[in-house]
């Protein structure tokens, strides 16, 4: 901080001109303190408790992994799956993975592109989870099929046979939006990786870690010419993410809605899907982020502001899903279709009626709380929140993929359906594979974009010394 | 697949294994085990090398595939065969007293399909289940191989000697050989048996049925003078009521019964006149499903019942108002009403039957009972059992021989003492080592019917020649008849003089019987019609049923009746029969305690009855049924319209000495007393706290009344009253969207993708569902026909039968009273606008330009949208590998009909196998197009009630466009814009007579 800047500050306090804005950064920290602080994380000494924590996950991944094994090489007869019903389990949380996704990349892109500072202290962990969300999500949808050694006849690529994939189906728009997904997230994530790897490279002391550092860091120096261009491709990068946000739910919502079943085949889905998609990854970020906070201790930086913003976001994206819960109902019964009303009813009253009150009272009940301002700024109740809706989401796709297979056109074919073993351990595998790579991301990349951050703190911008005319909502 | 890549480079193009498996030496690169010799020896081309190189990763990456497969050639060839093409050979399935003609289908010298004889009068083309499911035991792996001499394996010569050595024994000591017999209809058997009672003087032959039809016998005798089983000919009959008679259901000659019944239940402008059938039973059998009327009694007014009608038809008053009404019916039918009785019932209630048909005018030459039209043995038997069981236990007998009889599952507990302590020595010669065998000194196997000679006469005198299509498979061993030959030759010397075996008897036998009929003409048609027959005498004595014995009354009744599949389990450990629902339960795999929703109350079982979700919970809850004979426990499952007096439980389960599938497979109801009605006292059910999984095709929801489900089923499954169709109000079948015009007679409902022109064949099927019994033949002809596996219970527990076309049953009516059910044959539609055909992410479903929905199996990765999006959910998917690897069975595949691995989708082609072979057939003979009735499916080919019609809808003169045209068809869901091939005829109920 330069003497000017420090001078300004001063001098607007004395002022008792209070800042407008909370502040984003706690502690009013120098920006050497803030570089120090969080490549600390890196450098300090890896401890019992952090090995003790991944060998849990990393446990759980491996009896997910085995389970997977076990699936692979004997069936998908030792799931619960039956006639009626193709998907159970897997697909729920597929698309529940994906979906937790979307917050990283609303958070990264369509937050940054709308100059939201606050996203600052939040994208790094959010955008790694939105990476580690999408290969527990490639995970589920590559050993759901029933030959998943041939999954890559679902590409399109020159063959001996002469066979081109079927453009028709929204499976096959999957593999393109998850693909791309994947591809623009990772490459997001990266790019806004390097200067804050490149300081890992300058801090770290072990050779092997300023190495693999410098590696990564692809030679970056720091020159404005350096920033100049990746400031640029930041901004594209962010632009290309945007839509994505939008689409990539949407083309997982098509799965459903170009079917012909009754409760599957609805317009409502893709804005539905997208809404629930960031209510979903945003209660995920939430559930991490109090974690995290508290462990890494990084209340400086992670405020309370920044949680309140997302449990404003999460209030309005519940209600969003709550709106299309109740509008469901209302369009089939104007559908008039005895189909369409039979199977809401069915929802609602049926053999599944459990899932879908379970998805109702997390969904749409529990985050009315965050009306008040006291319960957006209570951490202990936003993460229990923040749980209920993670529970709520998965049991939104649970109830649309069930529910609606178990009953559908003809009654002679209605069925049933439950879990085995094998899909349980499969998605705690998964749980295994996400907190896994989370806990080494925490541990082995700036968990907060240093580079960033700095440029939201008090004085970083001289130009905008008072409060800046953009906005931090 | 490196092998194909490979082979394919170097020799010439080939079409399959089994193609390459029957290659001419030339192409000498090609010998089993030298595909890798053909690899090396060759220079490695570029392209030969790209193959191994990508061959050897794809194997590294998929090392846990498909099963290593070997390819071995034929080294002899066979007779008269061309490899590839099938035979067909003409023989008759004879089982019990009941003969039906059939065609054997052989590949390669394997008989692969059990078809009906289209000539045959009695069955004319159709087949039951039994009978195409009796292939599948002809390969079972559990059959006995070698002949076994108290457990050990000895040669055939050896267990022979052991038996002529016995009855060279008993003749020494003075007693007797007796040989138990099953009921049959060869009359070669009989002279055989005949003569061998000649040769051996102490040897008497006795019937030993495991379900007895003596009362029939009896009420026959008695009313009619004749001792046995007349047939009926319901195609001549316009009102039937049927008094617990299954005939369309577990009676021996259903099938018979169904082809003559079913034409006259759908009515069509020029045909027949529609038929009325009241039904009235205790239980609910297939034929009540198929009832105008159907009356729920109480097996005690049963009697009364026919009492009443009788009474009635004589012109007295009925008090009973369902009895007058039925009997008003009769009354007005005249010569074409006929009563039948279930051949359970008391002699009493089948003489009252019979003496209603003598008052009604319906017996007689040329009427519906024509006495020449009797079962072949079919008269009284109990006299002579009783008569051989005396003997036993007085120690008069030495030996018994059980030639395909197995009393110590199914026989009396008298019976089965005495055999166990009084026979010395007891010898069994069968198809399997069941448990009659275990309780024998001696056991030899028997050849199946495919792999022996026979003869069979039919009720109606048409007789037929079994002859074996393969060498039998256990040690060479022949059949049964044989072994008898055998026997009595070591015994007497002189028995049958220079014949020495059977085939050479019945060769005999056809020559003397027939002695102008050519042989070779009597092998290729399968049968010699009778010359014309004499009339029978019968003297009616209409007061009979008064001299009769009834039955015994009780509160509580337990009905045993023949299983619909399993009958009386004989076949017990074939997977086709195991897994074959029952038309009106859809129970596989287990026989059950069914009872009333009421009954269920009473039990305390359900809450309360008229709350369908209390009623669910009683389902699977076991009860323990005690009679004075024994006890047994059994699953309830709760049937809707049955009477609440009664507990029904099927005969044939419960096997222990079947085999590995049979085995432990529900409870043996035999053990509870003779089939039949069985009063129970008070307190003979008990109520247990354990649980019984029930493997249900059909989900126990049908029984529930949820929200919509009447508006779903009306629509789904349409039936309409004969007199709307008599006034040309087709209303039930109209749909309620907006359309496009008309493709021939159906809406098209808007479309925004214009339409693909079919310019050669569009195949097509029409389903009568007013014809359709629910017999459940066109299923086992489905599986036979397409290697469909056979999944097991577990699996059908978890909801994953195989089976490509179902029977989807709607009870119609409360869950009390169902006044009858709706079938529904169910199979993959071809739909024009296949939802399963664009979600398809590899293209694995596609579209033929003739109309099929085609599934590419080795495309198939599995996703399994197809099966979500199918409305009719007729896809079937390979959860795990189903494929029963016990050898011989793979002999059992058509190998025309690709297998399938774990993983991957399949259903019905409309057998794309037949129509390549018909196209194929017509192009030989210089056709561009398939002629009507040359292109046959499976379903089809069985039908015995010809509700199937396939066809070419593009040529407007054939049968299936023409039914396309019936005024009372539909199409299922057609709202949401499928377009199906398949058309379906609503159910009609007649509410004229």
């Amino acid at each position: 901080m330069t003497v000017v800047q420090e001078h300004e500050r001063l001098q607007a306090t004395a002022l008792g001109e209070e800042p407008i804005r909370e502040e984003l950064v706690l502690g009013n920290p120098s920006m050497r303190d803030v570089t120090a602080r969080i490549a600390s994380i890196v450098e300090s000494k890896i401890t019992t408790k952090y090995l003790a924590t991944l060998a849990i996950t990393g446990a759980m991944a491996a009896w997910g992994l085995f389970a997977l094994y076990y699936t692979i090489t004997t069936g998908i007869g030792v799931w619960g799956l039956n006639n009626p019903i193709g998907w159970g389990w897997d697909i729920t949380n597929f698309v529940f993975w994906i979906g937790i996704g979307h917050a990283g990349t609303l958070i990264s892109a369509i937050l940054f592109l709308f100059r939201q500072k606050w996203r600052t202290a939040i994208n790094r962990s959010a955008e790694a989870m939105t990476i580690f969300a999408v290969v527990c999500a490639l995970t589920m949808v590559l050993s759901h099929t029933g030959r998943p050694w041939l999954f890559y006849w679902l590409l399109p690529y020159p063959n001996q046979m002469n066979m081109w994939v079927n453009f028709r189906s929204p499976l096959m728009w999957d593999v393109f939006a998850v693909n791309t997904y994947f591809t623009v997230s990772a490459l997001f994530w990266f790019v806004g990786l390097i200067p804050d790897l490149a300081t890992l490279r300058n801090y770290v002391k072990s050779e092997v870690a300023k190495k693999v550092y410098g590696v990564l860091s692809l030679g970056w120096t720091g020159s404005t010419r350096a920033w100049h261009h990746y400031e640029i491709a930041y901004m594209i990068l962010a632009g290309i993410s945007t839509p994505l946000v939008l689409s990539v739910h949407s083309v997982v919502s098509f799965d459903f809605t170009v079917g012909v079943l009754p409760g599957w085949h609805t317009t409502i889905f893709p804005p539905y899907f997208v809404a629930g998609a960031i209510f979903s990854g945003f209660a995920m970020v939430l559930t991490l982020l109090v974690i995290t906070r508290e462990v890494l201790d990084l209340k400086q930086f992670i405020t309370l502001k920044h949680f309140e913003n997302m449990n404003k976001i999460m209030l309005a994206t519940g209600m969003m899903v709550g709106y299309a819960y109740i509008l469901e109902f209302f369009i089939a019964w104007y559908s008039g279709s005895d189909w369409e009303r039979w199977i809401f009813v069915n929802r609602a009253f049926g053999d599944y009626a459990w899932a879908y009150w379970t998805m109702f009272t997390c969904n749409v009940v529990s985050p009315q709380v965050f009306w008040f301002k006291k319960a957006r700024r209570n951490i202990p109740l936003m993460f229990v929140i923040s749980i209920f809706v993670n529970i709520g989401m998965w049991f939104e796709r649970f109830t649309i993929i069930a529910t609606t297979l178990h009953h559908d056109f003809l009654p002679a074919s209605w069925g049933y359906y439950s879990p085995t073993w094998v899909e349980i351990s499969i998605f705690i595998g998964t749980f295994g594979i996400f907190l896994s790579l989370f806990l080494l991301f925490a541990k082995f990349v700036p968990v907060i974009a240093i580079a960033e951050i700095k440029s939201i703190m008090p004085g970083a911008q001289p130009s905008h010394h008072h409060h800046d005319g953009h906005g931090s909502h | 697949m490196s092998d194909r890549s490979l082979h394919a480079s170097t020799t010439t193009p080939w079409k399959s294994i089994d193609g390459l498996a029957q290659a001419p030496s030339e192409t000498s690169e090609f010998t089993p085990g030298t595909t890798s010799n053909a690899i090396t020896d060759s220079t490695v081309s570029r392209r030969g090398f790209m193959a191994l190189v990508s061959a050897s990763m794809a194997l590294t990456a998929a090392a846990c595939r498909r099963p290593e497969q070997k390819l071995v050639p034929s080294v002899k060839s066979l007779q008269n065969a061309t490899p590839g093409l099938p035979m067909y050979y003409a023989s008759v399935y004879a089982h019990r007293n009941v003969a039906y003609g059939t065609v054997i289908k052989a590949r390669e010298g394997r008989p692969i399909k059990v078809k009906g004889n289209e000539q045959h009068p009695v069955n004319c083309g159709t087949a039951n289940a039994e009978m195409q499911a009796s292939l599948l035991s002809l390969y079972d792996p559990d059959r006995i191989r070698r002949a076994k001499i108290e457990g050990q394996q000895v040669s055939y010569d050896a267990a022979v000697t052991r038996i002529s050595s016995s009855i060279t024994e008993a003749q020494g000591a003075g007693k007797k050989v007796l040989v138990f017999i099953d009921e049959h209809c060869s009359p070669s058997y009989t002279q055989l048996l005949n003569e061998f009672v000649a040769a051996v003087p102490n040897a008497s032959v006795v019937f030993l049925p495991a379900i007895s039809r003596d009362n029939t016998a009896i009420a026959t005798s008695a009313v009619l003078g004749v001792n046995g089983e007349v047939v009926p000919d319901l195609a001549k009959a316009s009102v039937i009521l049927s008094v617990e008679a299954d005939f369309l259901g577990s009676d021996p000659l259903s099938l018979y019964h169904t082809s003559r019944f079913a034409p006259r239940r759908s009515p069509s402008k020029g045909g027949p006149a529609m038929s009325h059938l009241t039904v009235v039973e205790s239980t609910y059998s297939t034929t009540g499903m198929n009832a105008d009327v159907r009356v729920r009694t109480s097996p005690s007014e049963i009697e009364s019942f026919l009492n009443d009608v009788h009474t009635a038809v004589k012109g007295g008053s009925a008090s009973n108002k369902n009895a007058a009404s039925a009997a008003a019916r009769l009354k007005k039918a005249g010569t074409a009403g006929v009563v039948l009785a279930g051949a359970h019932l008391s002699p009493k209630a089948q003489a009252l039957a019979l003496a209603i048909n003598a008052q009604l005018g319906c017996i007689g030459t040329g009427s519906i009972l024509d006495p020449k039209n009797m079962l072949p043995n079919s008269g009284e038997k109990g006299t002579a059992l009783k008569a051989a069981l005396a003997d036993i236990e007085a120690g008069n007998v030495h030996v018994a021989l059980f030639m395909d009889v197995n009393p110590e599952y199914s026989a009396s507990r008298a019976i089965k003492t005495a055999l166990i302590n009084k026979v010395k020595v007891r010898a069994a010669i069968n198809l399997y080592d069941d448990e009659t065998a275990a309780q024998s000194a001696v056991s030899i196997p028997a050849a199946h019917w495919l792999e022996s000679w026979g003869t069979a006469v039919a009720f109606d005198g048409t007789f037929s020649v079994q002859q074996p299509i393969i060498a039998p498979m256990c040690d060479g061993i022949p059949s049964m008849q044989d072994t008898l030959i055998a026997v009595g030759k070591k015994v007497n010397a002189a028995f049958l003089g220079e014949t020495a075996t059977y085939a050479d008897y019945v060769k005999n036998m056809v020559a003397t019987v027939f002695p102008t009929a050519n042989w070779n003409q009597t092998m290729q048609d399968g049968f010699i019609a009778p010359a014309s027959r004499t009339d029978l005498v019968i003297g009616v004595d209409l007061d009979a049923p008064n001299k009769l014995p009834g039955a015994a009354t009780s509160d509580l009744y337990l009905l045993t009746v023949p299983a619909s599949a399993l009958y009386d389990g004989k076949y017990a450990n074939n997977g086709w029969l195991q897994e074959l629902p029952d038309p009106v339960t859809k129970v596989t795999w287990d026989n059950v305690a069914l009872i009333s929703p009421k009954k269920a109350e009473e039990l305390g079982l359900a809450a309360d009855r008229n709350e369908p979700s209390s009623l669910v919970k009683a389902n699977e809850r076991v009860i323990s049924i005690t009679t004075p004979n024994g006890s047994i426990e059994l699953p309830v499952l709760v049937q809707p319209g049955l009477a609440d007096n009664v507990i029904v439980t099927q005969l044939g389960y419960g096997r222990t000495g079947a085999g590995t599938v049979g085995n432990n497979v529900g409870a043996n109801a035999f053990t509870l007393g003779t089939p039949g009605y069985i009063a129970l006292r008070s307190g003979s059910i008990t109520v247990t706290e354990e649980r019984h999984k029930i493997a249900t095709t059909q989900s126990h929801h049908s029984l529930s009344e949820r929200p919509g489900d009447e508006e779903n089923t009306r629509n789904v499954a349409r039936s309409m009253k004969l007199s709307d169709v008599m006034k040309g109000n087709f209303e039930a079948v109209e749909n309620e969207y907006i359309s496009e015009g008309k493709d021939g007679r159906y809406n098209k409902p808007l479309s925004i993708v214009s339409e693909y022109e079919y310019k050669g064949h569009r195949w097509g099927m029409v389903i009568d569902m007013s014809a359709c019994t629910g017999c459940s033949s066109c299923i086992v002809a489905c599986q036979s026909e397409n290697n469909i596996p056979v999944v097991g219970k577990d699996q059908v527990v978890l909801g994953r039968e195989m089976h490509w076309i179902r029977l989807d049953r709607y009870y119609t009516g409360s869950v009390d009273e169902p006044t009858g059910a709706i079938l529904e044959p169910m199979l993959c539609q071809h739909c024009e606008n296949a939802p399963c055909e664009n979600v398809c992410p590899v293209a694995a479903t596609t579209h033929s330009p003739e109309g099929l929905n085609e599934m590419t199996y080795n495309r198939c990765v599995g996703t399994r949208y197809c099966l979500n999006n199918c409305p009719y959910k007729v896809r079937r998917f390979n959860f795990l590998n189903y494929k029963d690897e016990r050898q011989p069975l793979d002999l059992v595949f058509n190998p025309e009909v690709s297998g399938r691995q774990r993983g991957i989708m399949e259903k019905c082609t409309f057998c794309v196998q037949r129509l390549h072979e018909a196209k194929w057939h017509a192009r030989d003979n210089g056709r561009s197009r398939v002629l009507d009735g040359e292109a046959v499916t499976a379903c089809q080919e069985a039908c015995p009630a010809s509700a199937i019609i396939f066809g070419d809808m593009n040529d407007s003169k054939s049968r299936v466009a023409v039914a396309r045209q019936n005024e009372r068809g539909f199409h299922v869901l057609a709202e949401i814009n499928t377009r199906p091939s398949v058309t379906y005829l609503a159910k009609v109920v007649n509410d004229v007579a």
